[in-house]
Protein backbone atom coordinates (compact mmCIF):
# COMPACT_ATOMS: atom_id res chain seq x y z
CA UNK A 1 0.00 0.00 0.00
CA UNK A 2 0.88 3.91 -0.37
CA UNK A 3 1.60 5.27 2.62
CA UNK A 4 -1.02 7.31 3.91
CA UNK A 5 -1.12 10.00 0.78
CA UNK A 6 2.82 10.07 0.18
CA UNK A 7 4.04 8.56 -2.92
CA UNK A 8 5.71 5.91 -0.87
CA UNK A 9 4.90 2.36 -1.02
CA UNK A 10 6.28 0.27 1.79
CA UNK A 11 5.88 -3.83 1.22
CA UNK A 12 6.67 -7.13 2.34
CA UNK A 13 7.36 -10.46 0.72
CA UNK A 14 8.29 -13.41 2.10
CA UNK A 15 9.06 -11.88 5.86
CA UNK A 16 11.28 -9.04 3.64
CA UNK A 17 10.58 -5.71 4.25
CA UNK A 18 10.84 -3.07 1.21
CA UNK A 19 10.50 0.60 0.20
CA UNK A 20 9.79 1.93 -3.36
CA UNK A 21 9.37 5.78 -4.85
CA UNK A 22 7.26 4.62 -7.54
CA UNK A 23 8.02 8.16 -9.62
CA UNK A 24 12.23 7.11 -9.69
CA UNK A 25 11.20 3.71 -9.31
CA UNK A 26 13.87 3.15 -6.77
CA UNK A 27 13.90 0.39 -4.58
CA UNK A 28 15.17 -0.25 -1.07
CA UNK A 29 15.32 -3.46 1.06
CA UNK A 30 14.41 -2.49 4.72
CA UNK A 31 17.17 -4.78 6.80
CA UNK A 32 16.41 -3.29 10.20
CA UNK A 33 12.89 -3.81 11.71
CA UNK A 34 13.35 -0.02 13.69
CA UNK A 35 12.98 1.26 10.41
CA UNK A 36 9.50 0.03 10.16
CA UNK A 37 8.26 2.47 12.85
CA UNK A 38 5.88 5.11 11.82
CA UNK A 39 8.00 7.88 13.24
CA UNK A 40 11.50 6.71 11.81
CA UNK A 41 9.89 6.01 8.55
CA UNK A 42 8.14 9.19 8.52
CA UNK A 43 11.63 10.85 9.39
CA UNK A 44 13.35 8.91 6.56
CA UNK A 45 10.83 9.73 4.29
CA UNK A 46 10.89 13.77 4.97
CA UNK A 47 14.83 13.58 4.48
CA UNK A 48 14.71 11.69 1.43
CA UNK A 49 11.60 13.80 0.46
CA UNK A 50 13.98 16.85 0.70
CA UNK A 51 16.33 15.48 -2.52
CA UNK A 52 13.43 15.15 -4.61
CA UNK A 53 12.39 11.41 -3.78
CA UNK A 54 9.19 10.31 -3.28
CA UNK A 55 7.45 13.15 -4.97
CA UNK A 56 5.61 13.27 -7.72
CA UNK A 57 7.07 14.76 -11.04
CA UNK A 58 4.98 13.27 -13.97
CA UNK A 59 3.14 16.10 -15.20
CA UNK A 60 6.07 17.89 -16.25
CA UNK A 61 8.12 14.93 -16.85
CA UNK A 62 5.93 12.76 -19.09
CA UNK A 63 5.68 12.68 -22.59
CA UNK A 64 2.61 12.43 -24.19
CA UNK A 65 3.85 9.76 -27.15
CA UNK A 66 0.81 9.06 -29.39
CA UNK A 67 -1.13 12.19 -30.24
CA UNK A 68 -2.39 10.16 -33.68
CA UNK A 69 -2.59 7.00 -35.11
CA UNK A 70 0.75 6.23 -36.82
CA UNK A 71 0.28 2.86 -37.96
CA UNK A 72 3.32 1.15 -37.31
CA UNK A 73 2.22 -2.75 -36.80
CA UNK A 74 -0.22 -4.32 -38.54
CA UNK A 75 -2.18 -8.10 -38.19
CA UNK A 76 -4.31 -9.41 -40.43
CA UNK A 77 -6.44 -12.33 -39.24
CA UNK A 78 -7.87 -14.02 -42.50
CA UNK A 79 -9.86 -16.85 -40.84
CA UNK A 80 -10.03 -18.63 -37.02
CA UNK A 81 -9.26 -21.85 -38.60
CA UNK A 82 -7.43 -24.08 -36.51
CA UNK A 83 -6.54 -28.01 -35.60
CA UNK A 84 -6.37 -27.13 -31.82
CA UNK A 85 -9.25 -25.65 -30.02
CA UNK A 86 -7.70 -24.58 -26.87
CA UNK A 87 -10.50 -23.12 -24.28
CA UNK A 88 -8.39 -19.85 -23.51
CA UNK A 89 -8.12 -18.97 -27.16
CA UNK A 90 -9.51 -15.62 -27.90
CA UNK A 91 -10.64 -16.79 -31.23
CA UNK A 92 -13.13 -19.20 -29.74
CA UNK A 93 -14.99 -15.70 -29.16
CA UNK A 94 -14.70 -14.53 -32.62
CA UNK A 95 -15.98 -18.22 -34.15
CA UNK A 96 -19.29 -16.87 -32.25
CA UNK A 97 -19.74 -14.06 -34.89
CA UNK A 98 -18.27 -14.51 -38.31
CA UNK A 99 -17.37 -17.43 -40.75
CA UNK A 100 -15.88 -15.35 -43.13
CA UNK A 101 -12.31 -15.77 -44.45
CA UNK A 102 -10.46 -13.26 -46.34
CA UNK A 103 -8.75 -14.61 -49.63
CA UNK A 104 -5.43 -13.67 -50.66
CA UNK A 105 -6.48 -10.83 -53.03
CA UNK A 106 -8.48 -9.44 -50.01
CA UNK A 107 -5.41 -9.77 -48.06
CA UNK A 108 -3.28 -8.09 -50.72
CA UNK A 109 -5.95 -4.96 -50.44
CA UNK A 110 -5.70 -4.22 -47.21
CA UNK A 111 -2.02 -4.28 -47.04
CA UNK A 112 -2.59 -1.82 -49.66
CA UNK A 113 -4.78 0.55 -47.98
CA UNK A 114 -2.48 0.26 -45.15
CA UNK A 115 0.37 1.53 -46.88
CA UNK A 116 -1.79 4.46 -48.38
CA UNK A 117 -3.00 4.99 -44.96
CA UNK A 118 0.86 5.85 -44.14
CA UNK A 119 1.54 7.45 -47.20
CA UNK A 120 -1.36 9.36 -46.80
CA UNK A 121 -0.77 10.42 -43.35
CA UNK A 122 3.06 11.03 -44.20
CA UNK A 123 3.72 8.58 -41.76
CA UNK A 124 7.95 7.47 -42.15
CA UNK A 125 7.91 4.53 -39.47
CA UNK A 126 8.62 0.97 -40.52
CA UNK A 127 5.47 -1.14 -40.98
CA UNK A 128 5.17 -5.08 -39.47
CA UNK A 129 2.99 -6.97 -40.85
CA UNK A 130 1.63 -10.21 -39.33
CA UNK A 131 -1.14 -12.85 -39.86
CA UNK A 132 -2.62 -15.39 -38.33
CA UNK A 133 -3.15 -14.42 -34.85
CA UNK A 134 -6.35 -15.34 -34.54
CA UNK A 135 -6.21 -18.94 -36.52
CA UNK A 136 -3.28 -21.51 -37.20
CA UNK A 137 -0.46 -20.56 -39.30
CA UNK A 138 0.37 -24.14 -40.65
CA UNK A 139 -3.40 -24.96 -42.29
CA UNK A 140 -2.99 -21.85 -45.28
CA UNK A 141 0.81 -21.16 -44.79
CA UNK A 142 0.97 -21.31 -48.64
CA UNK A 143 -1.42 -17.98 -48.13
CA UNK A 144 1.63 -16.42 -46.19
CA UNK A 145 3.98 -17.55 -48.58
CA UNK A 146 2.19 -15.33 -51.21
CA UNK A 147 1.86 -12.28 -48.96
CA UNK A 148 5.75 -12.81 -47.96
CA UNK A 149 6.44 -12.57 -51.68
CA UNK A 150 3.88 -9.95 -52.69
CA UNK A 151 5.85 -7.86 -49.86
CA UNK A 152 9.07 -8.49 -50.96
CA UNK A 153 8.08 -7.34 -54.52
CA UNK A 154 6.24 -3.78 -53.51
CA UNK A 155 8.46 -3.05 -49.87
CA UNK A 156 10.97 -1.29 -52.46
CA UNK A 157 8.40 1.13 -53.96
CA UNK A 158 8.25 2.42 -49.89
CA UNK A 159 10.15 4.83 -48.42
CA UNK A 160 10.03 3.11 -45.06
CA UNK A 161 10.96 -0.18 -44.30
CA UNK A 162 8.29 -3.35 -44.63
CA UNK A 163 8.75 -6.45 -42.80
CA UNK A 164 6.84 -9.44 -42.34
CA UNK A 165 7.23 -11.62 -39.30
CA UNK A 166 5.37 -15.38 -38.11
CA UNK A 167 3.16 -15.90 -35.68
CA UNK A 168 3.50 -18.59 -33.32
CA UNK A 169 2.34 -22.09 -34.34
CA UNK A 170 0.67 -25.03 -32.35
CA UNK A 171 3.25 -27.35 -34.35
CA UNK A 172 0.67 -29.88 -34.26
CA UNK A 173 1.24 -30.85 -38.64
CA UNK A 174 2.82 -28.84 -41.07
CA UNK A 175 4.52 -29.05 -44.34
CA UNK A 176 7.92 -29.68 -45.52
CA UNK A 177 7.36 -26.31 -46.76
CA UNK A 178 7.29 -24.31 -43.39
CA UNK A 179 10.16 -26.78 -42.60
CA UNK A 180 12.28 -25.30 -45.73
CA UNK A 181 11.14 -21.74 -44.36
CA UNK A 182 11.52 -21.53 -40.90
CA UNK A 183 15.07 -22.75 -41.38
CA UNK A 184 16.28 -19.93 -43.38
CA UNK A 185 14.09 -17.51 -41.22
CA UNK A 186 16.15 -19.00 -38.30
CA UNK A 187 13.19 -18.67 -35.38
CA UNK A 188 10.30 -20.43 -34.26
CA UNK A 189 7.77 -19.80 -32.02
CA UNK A 190 5.51 -21.99 -30.79
CA UNK A 191 2.12 -21.99 -28.67
CA UNK A 192 1.92 -24.45 -26.49
CA UNK A 193 -1.08 -25.50 -24.40
CA UNK A 194 0.92 -27.39 -21.46
CA UNK A 195 -1.92 -28.90 -20.13
CA UNK A 196 -2.33 -30.76 -23.39
CA UNK A 197 -0.54 -33.73 -23.11
CA UNK A 198 -0.84 -34.91 -26.67
CA UNK A 199 0.05 -31.25 -28.09
CA UNK A 200 2.96 -32.03 -25.67
CA UNK A 201 4.41 -34.67 -26.87
CA UNK A 202 4.18 -34.00 -30.64
CA UNK A 203 5.71 -30.64 -30.24
CA UNK A 204 8.08 -32.39 -29.04
CA UNK A 205 8.84 -34.37 -31.77
CA UNK A 206 8.43 -31.97 -34.51
CA UNK A 207 10.84 -29.53 -33.20
CA UNK A 208 13.41 -32.11 -34.55
CA UNK A 209 12.14 -31.07 -37.76
CA UNK A 210 14.46 -28.08 -37.97
CA UNK A 211 17.79 -27.56 -38.00
CA UNK A 212 19.64 -26.47 -34.92
CA UNK A 213 20.60 -23.15 -35.87
CA UNK A 214 16.69 -22.48 -35.57
CA UNK A 215 16.13 -20.59 -32.41
CA UNK A 216 12.97 -22.07 -30.91
CA UNK A 217 10.85 -20.08 -28.70
CA UNK A 218 8.17 -21.61 -26.48
CA UNK A 219 5.05 -19.47 -25.43
CA UNK A 220 3.14 -20.67 -23.05
CA UNK A 221 -0.40 -19.76 -21.98
CA UNK A 222 0.02 -19.41 -18.39
CA UNK A 223 -3.48 -20.54 -16.39
CA UNK A 224 -4.79 -21.02 -13.33
CA UNK A 225 -4.66 -25.02 -13.14
CA UNK A 226 -0.51 -25.08 -13.76
CA UNK A 227 1.77 -25.59 -10.89
CA UNK A 228 5.25 -26.26 -10.56
CA UNK A 229 6.80 -23.17 -12.93
CA UNK A 230 10.15 -24.09 -12.01
CA UNK A 231 9.64 -27.63 -13.57
CA UNK A 232 7.61 -26.15 -16.21
CA UNK A 233 10.62 -24.06 -17.14
CA UNK A 234 13.49 -26.51 -17.14
CA UNK A 235 11.80 -29.37 -18.84
CA UNK A 236 10.80 -27.00 -21.86
CA UNK A 237 14.15 -25.55 -21.84
CA UNK A 238 15.37 -29.06 -22.43
CA UNK A 239 13.68 -28.70 -26.14
CA UNK A 240 13.42 -25.39 -27.00
CA UNK A 241 15.76 -22.47 -26.41
CA UNK A 242 13.66 -19.86 -24.60
CA UNK A 243 10.54 -19.70 -23.06
CA UNK A 244 7.81 -17.24 -22.20
CA UNK A 245 4.79 -17.80 -20.11
CA UNK A 246 2.33 -15.22 -19.67
CA UNK A 247 -1.48 -15.13 -17.89
CA UNK A 248 -4.25 -16.03 -20.22
CA UNK A 249 -6.73 -13.39 -20.55
CA UNK A 250 -10.04 -15.04 -20.02
CA UNK A 251 -13.72 -14.23 -19.01
CA UNK A 252 -15.05 -15.69 -15.66
CA UNK A 253 -16.76 -18.71 -17.16
CA UNK A 254 -13.44 -19.99 -18.43
CA UNK A 255 -12.30 -23.61 -17.87
CA UNK A 256 -9.73 -22.51 -15.07
CA UNK A 257 -10.83 -18.57 -14.18
CA UNK A 258 -8.72 -16.77 -12.00
CA UNK A 259 -10.18 -16.68 -8.81
CA UNK A 260 -9.34 -15.29 -5.42
CA UNK A 261 -7.68 -18.93 -4.83
CA UNK A 262 -6.57 -19.20 -7.95
CA UNK A 263 -4.86 -16.13 -7.40
CA UNK A 264 -3.58 -17.17 -4.36
CA UNK A 265 -2.46 -20.48 -6.01
CA UNK A 266 -0.43 -18.92 -8.61
CA UNK A 267 1.33 -16.27 -5.68
CA UNK A 268 3.05 -19.30 -3.89
CA UNK A 269 3.85 -20.74 -7.16
CA UNK A 270 5.40 -17.80 -8.68
CA UNK A 271 7.24 -17.71 -4.76
CA UNK A 272 8.48 -21.27 -4.84
CA UNK A 273 9.61 -20.10 -8.21
CA UNK A 274 11.92 -17.70 -7.18
CA UNK A 275 13.45 -19.94 -4.38
CA UNK A 276 13.96 -22.67 -7.03
CA UNK A 277 16.02 -20.19 -8.81
CA UNK A 278 17.87 -18.96 -6.01
CA UNK A 279 19.04 -22.79 -5.27
CA UNK A 280 20.57 -23.04 -8.30
CA UNK A 281 24.47 -21.66 -9.07
CA UNK A 282 25.38 -18.67 -9.87
CA UNK A 283 25.90 -19.59 -13.45
CA UNK A 284 22.86 -21.83 -13.77
CA UNK A 285 21.07 -19.41 -12.25
CA UNK A 286 22.32 -16.59 -15.10
CA UNK A 287 21.64 -19.19 -17.94
CA UNK A 288 17.69 -19.71 -16.64
CA UNK A 289 17.07 -16.10 -16.30
CA UNK A 290 18.54 -15.67 -20.13
CA UNK A 291 16.39 -18.29 -21.22
CA UNK A 292 13.03 -16.75 -20.73
CA UNK A 293 11.67 -15.07 -23.23
CA UNK A 294 10.93 -11.63 -24.39
CA UNK A 295 7.36 -11.74 -23.91
CA UNK A 296 7.73 -13.75 -20.12
CA UNK A 297 5.78 -11.75 -17.74
CA UNK A 298 8.44 -12.36 -14.97
CA UNK A 299 11.53 -11.30 -17.17
CA UNK A 300 9.02 -8.08 -18.05
CA UNK A 301 9.02 -7.38 -14.50
CA UNK A 302 12.84 -8.33 -14.01
CA UNK A 303 14.22 -6.30 -16.75
CA UNK A 304 11.72 -3.23 -16.06
CA UNK A 305 12.74 -3.22 -12.30
CA UNK A 306 16.15 -3.46 -13.52
CA UNK A 307 16.47 -0.90 -15.60
CA UNK A 308 13.80 1.31 -14.03
CA UNK A 309 11.58 1.64 -17.41
CA UNK A 310 8.81 3.97 -17.49
CA UNK A 311 5.74 2.80 -19.03
CA UNK A 312 3.21 5.09 -19.69
CA UNK A 313 1.60 3.19 -22.11
CA UNK A 314 0.79 -0.29 -21.78
CA UNK A 315 1.22 -1.61 -25.50
CA UNK A 316 0.92 -0.09 -28.99
CA UNK A 317 -2.71 -1.00 -29.55
CA UNK A 318 -4.75 1.45 -30.99
CA UNK A 319 -1.85 3.68 -31.50
CA UNK A 320 0.46 1.95 -33.54
CA UNK A 321 -0.74 -1.35 -34.00
CA UNK A 322 -4.17 -2.53 -35.79
CA UNK A 323 -5.54 -6.06 -36.06
CA UNK A 324 -7.84 -6.51 -39.49
CA UNK A 325 -10.56 -8.85 -39.49
CA UNK A 326 -12.14 -10.72 -42.35
CA UNK A 327 -14.72 -7.83 -41.64
CA UNK A 328 -12.31 -5.58 -43.07
CA UNK A 329 -12.59 -3.50 -40.43
CA UNK A 330 -9.71 -2.30 -38.01
CA UNK A 331 -9.64 -3.26 -34.19
CA UNK A 332 -7.11 -2.20 -31.58
CA UNK A 333 -5.33 -5.83 -31.71
CA UNK A 334 -6.26 -9.36 -32.13
CA UNK A 335 -7.97 -9.98 -28.71
CA UNK A 336 -10.86 -7.37 -29.50
CA UNK A 337 -12.15 -9.40 -33.25
CA UNK A 338 -15.61 -8.27 -33.71
CA UNK A 339 -16.24 -6.33 -31.03
CA UNK A 340 -18.17 -3.68 -31.91
CA UNK A 341 -17.48 -1.01 -29.57
CA UNK A 342 -13.74 -1.64 -30.00
CA UNK A 343 -13.63 -1.11 -33.76
CA UNK A 344 -12.48 1.92 -35.31
CA UNK A 345 -13.57 1.68 -38.90
CA UNK A 346 -11.70 0.86 -41.85
CA UNK A 347 -8.17 2.14 -43.55
CA UNK A 348 -10.89 4.38 -45.73
CA UNK A 349 -12.75 6.27 -42.74
CA UNK A 350 -10.49 6.23 -40.16
CA UNK A 351 -10.33 9.21 -38.20
CA UNK A 352 -8.36 10.31 -34.45
CA UNK A 353 -11.55 11.29 -32.94
CA UNK A 354 -13.00 7.77 -33.13
CA UNK A 355 -9.55 6.24 -31.52
CA UNK A 356 -9.52 8.59 -28.60
CA UNK A 357 -12.79 6.85 -27.90
CA UNK A 358 -11.95 3.39 -28.01
CA UNK A 359 -8.76 3.68 -25.77
CA UNK A 360 -7.49 6.55 -23.61
CA UNK A 361 -3.89 7.04 -24.42
CA UNK A 362 -2.06 7.17 -21.91
CA UNK A 363 -1.98 6.51 -18.33
CA UNK A 364 -2.30 9.38 -16.70
CA UNK A 365 -5.59 9.53 -18.33
CA UNK A 366 -6.71 6.14 -16.02
CA UNK A 367 -7.37 8.05 -12.75
CA UNK A 368 -7.06 4.63 -10.66
CA UNK A 369 -3.82 3.77 -12.59
CA UNK A 370 -2.73 7.26 -10.76
CA UNK A 371 -2.89 5.91 -7.41
CA UNK A 372 -0.93 2.24 -7.93
CA UNK A 373 2.80 2.16 -6.89
CA UNK A 374 4.05 0.14 -9.69
CA UNK A 375 1.88 1.71 -12.68
CA UNK A 376 5.17 2.73 -14.32
CA UNK A 377 6.06 -0.72 -14.61
CA UNK A 378 2.91 -1.58 -15.84
CA UNK A 379 2.01 0.58 -17.90
CA UNK A 380 -2.06 0.29 -17.39
CA UNK A 381 -4.09 -2.40 -17.93
CA UNK A 382 -4.69 -4.54 -20.65
CA UNK A 383 -8.05 -3.45 -23.00
CA UNK A 384 -8.41 -6.81 -24.18
CA UNK A 385 -8.48 -8.21 -21.00
CA UNK A 386 -11.07 -6.17 -19.33
CA UNK A 387 -13.13 -6.53 -22.53
CA UNK A 388 -12.78 -10.97 -21.82
CA UNK A 389 -14.15 -9.66 -18.52
CA UNK A 390 -17.05 -7.67 -19.36
CA UNK A 391 -15.41 -4.53 -17.68
CA UNK A 392 -16.37 -1.50 -19.55
CA UNK A 393 -13.08 0.48 -21.20
CA UNK A 394 -14.11 3.58 -19.45
CA UNK A 395 -13.15 1.75 -16.13
CA UNK A 396 -9.43 1.22 -15.77
CA UNK A 397 -9.30 -1.45 -13.42
CA UNK A 398 -9.26 -5.17 -13.78
CA UNK A 399 -8.50 -6.32 -10.21
CA UNK A 400 -7.23 -9.73 -11.81
CA UNK A 401 -4.37 -8.26 -13.98
CA UNK A 402 -3.42 -6.00 -10.91
CA UNK A 403 -3.17 -8.60 -8.72
CA UNK A 404 -0.87 -10.72 -11.09
CA UNK A 405 1.31 -8.00 -11.93
CA UNK A 406 1.98 -7.02 -8.74
CA UNK A 407 2.35 -10.75 -7.51
CA UNK A 408 4.66 -10.56 -10.52
CA UNK A 409 6.62 -7.05 -9.39
CA UNK A 410 7.13 -8.36 -5.58
CA UNK A 411 8.61 -11.27 -6.71
CA UNK A 412 11.10 -9.86 -8.76
CA UNK A 413 12.01 -7.23 -6.60
CA UNK A 414 12.58 -10.09 -3.98
CA UNK A 415 14.70 -12.17 -6.18
CA UNK A 416 16.95 -9.43 -7.88
CA UNK A 417 17.23 -7.76 -3.72
CA UNK A 418 18.38 -11.65 -3.07
CA UNK A 419 20.48 -11.85 -6.05
CA UNK A 420 22.07 -8.55 -5.14
CA UNK A 421 23.02 -10.17 -1.70
CA UNK A 422 24.09 -13.14 -3.35
CA UNK A 423 26.50 -11.75 -6.00
CA UNK A 424 25.61 -8.26 -7.56
CA UNK A 425 27.42 -9.42 -10.57
CA UNK A 426 24.72 -11.83 -11.58
CA UNK A 427 22.56 -8.96 -12.27
CA UNK A 428 24.82 -6.26 -13.64
CA UNK A 429 25.99 -9.21 -16.37
CA UNK A 430 22.17 -10.34 -17.05
CA UNK A 431 21.60 -6.44 -17.40
CA UNK A 432 24.67 -7.09 -19.94
CA UNK A 433 24.00 -9.77 -21.85
CA UNK A 434 20.39 -8.62 -22.47
CA UNK A 435 21.36 -5.76 -23.62
CA UNK A 436 19.15 -3.82 -21.12
CA UNK A 437 20.73 -0.28 -18.77
CA UNK A 438 22.03 -1.62 -14.98
CA UNK A 439 20.34 1.08 -13.71
CA UNK A 440 20.37 0.19 -9.61
CA UNK A 441 23.87 1.74 -9.12
CA UNK A 442 22.95 2.70 -5.62
CA UNK A 443 22.92 1.09 -2.26
CA UNK A 444 19.68 -1.52 -2.25
CA UNK A 445 19.79 -0.87 1.80
CA UNK A 446 17.54 1.81 2.29
CA UNK A 447 19.62 2.50 5.89
CA UNK A 448 22.77 3.05 3.96
CA UNK A 449 20.46 5.34 1.28
CA UNK A 450 19.26 7.69 4.12
CA UNK A 451 22.91 7.85 5.84
CA UNK A 452 24.27 9.30 3.02
CA UNK A 453 21.44 12.01 2.59
CA UNK A 454 21.50 12.62 5.96
CA UNK B 1 41.00 15.97 -0.15
CA UNK B 2 38.50 14.90 2.64
CA UNK B 3 37.74 11.42 2.99
CA UNK B 4 34.86 10.20 0.08
CA UNK B 5 31.53 9.40 0.61
CA UNK B 6 30.22 6.80 -1.47
CA UNK B 7 26.59 6.17 -2.74
CA UNK B 8 26.40 2.97 -4.64
CA UNK B 9 28.65 3.82 -8.00
CA UNK B 10 28.49 7.67 -7.05
CA UNK B 11 30.95 9.49 -4.66
CA UNK B 12 31.37 12.74 -3.40
CA UNK B 13 34.42 14.33 -1.64
CA UNK B 14 35.82 17.81 -1.02
CA UNK B 15 39.22 18.49 -2.99
CA UNK B 16 42.48 20.60 -2.19
CA UNK B 17 40.62 23.57 -3.44
CA UNK B 18 37.66 23.60 -1.53
CA UNK B 19 35.47 22.14 -3.83
CA UNK B 20 32.84 19.57 -3.70
CA UNK B 21 33.28 17.28 -6.08
CA UNK B 22 30.75 14.23 -7.26
CA UNK B 23 32.28 11.55 -9.50
CA UNK B 24 31.28 8.02 -10.94
CA UNK B 25 33.72 5.69 -9.06
CA UNK B 26 32.80 3.00 -11.55
CA UNK B 27 34.15 5.22 -14.82
CA UNK B 28 35.97 8.03 -13.04
CA UNK B 29 34.23 10.67 -14.34
CA UNK B 30 33.90 13.47 -12.78
CA UNK B 31 30.29 14.30 -13.20
CA UNK B 32 30.52 18.06 -11.48
CA UNK B 33 32.02 20.47 -8.82
CA UNK B 34 30.25 21.90 -6.31
CA UNK B 35 30.49 24.91 -3.74
CA UNK B 36 28.84 22.90 -1.11
CA UNK B 37 28.12 19.76 0.06
CA UNK B 38 24.05 20.42 0.04
CA UNK B 39 24.55 20.66 -4.25
CA UNK B 40 26.79 17.98 -4.80
CA UNK B 41 24.48 15.74 -2.88
CA UNK B 42 21.37 17.03 -4.64
CA UNK B 43 22.98 16.43 -7.98
CA UNK B 44 23.20 12.56 -7.17
CA UNK B 45 19.61 12.43 -6.12
CA UNK B 46 18.71 14.17 -9.38
CA UNK B 47 20.93 11.70 -11.12
CA UNK B 48 19.48 8.96 -9.30
CA UNK B 49 16.00 10.37 -10.38
CA UNK B 50 16.43 10.20 -13.63
CA UNK B 51 14.26 7.65 -15.55
CA UNK B 52 13.50 8.35 -19.43
CA UNK B 53 10.43 7.44 -19.83
CA UNK B 54 9.83 4.74 -22.39
CA UNK B 55 6.83 2.82 -24.45
CA UNK B 56 6.74 -0.44 -25.59
CA UNK B 57 7.59 -1.28 -28.45
CA UNK B 58 6.15 -4.54 -29.35
CA UNK B 59 3.17 -6.02 -30.29
CA UNK B 60 3.96 -8.81 -27.73
CA UNK B 61 1.31 -8.17 -25.00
Amino acid sequence: MLVSDKEMFVFSQNGENFVLDPNSQLFWRITSELILDSDVLENNYSKLLNYGFFKNHNQTKEKKLFSQFDLSNLVINPSTKCNLDCWFCYSNQYKNYNSNELNLKEIKSIIQKALDFKIRNKSNSPLSISMFFASEITIDFNIFLEVWEYIEDIKVDYNFPIYMFLPPTNLMDFSNDFVEFIDKYGYLAVSLNFLNEKQRKTVVQNLNRFENTVEKHCILPLNAHMTSFFDIYTQLLNHFDCVSMRPVRIPHDSRYPWTQDSLELFSKNMQTLVFNLLDLNDEELLQMLLSLGSSDYFVRYLDRIISRAKYTERCPAGKRAAAVNPDFRLYPCSGFIEIEEYSFGTFDDLNNADLNKVISSNLNSKPECKECPIRFYCGGPCEDWKSKLNISKFESVNHIECTINLIYFKNSIFLISKLYEKNPEILTNYAKEKGIEYMLSYPLNFEDFVLFFS
Amino acid sequence: MSDKEKCGDFEIFKDENGWWIVENSITNDIIGKFQNKEDALNEIASILQRVEDLSENESVC
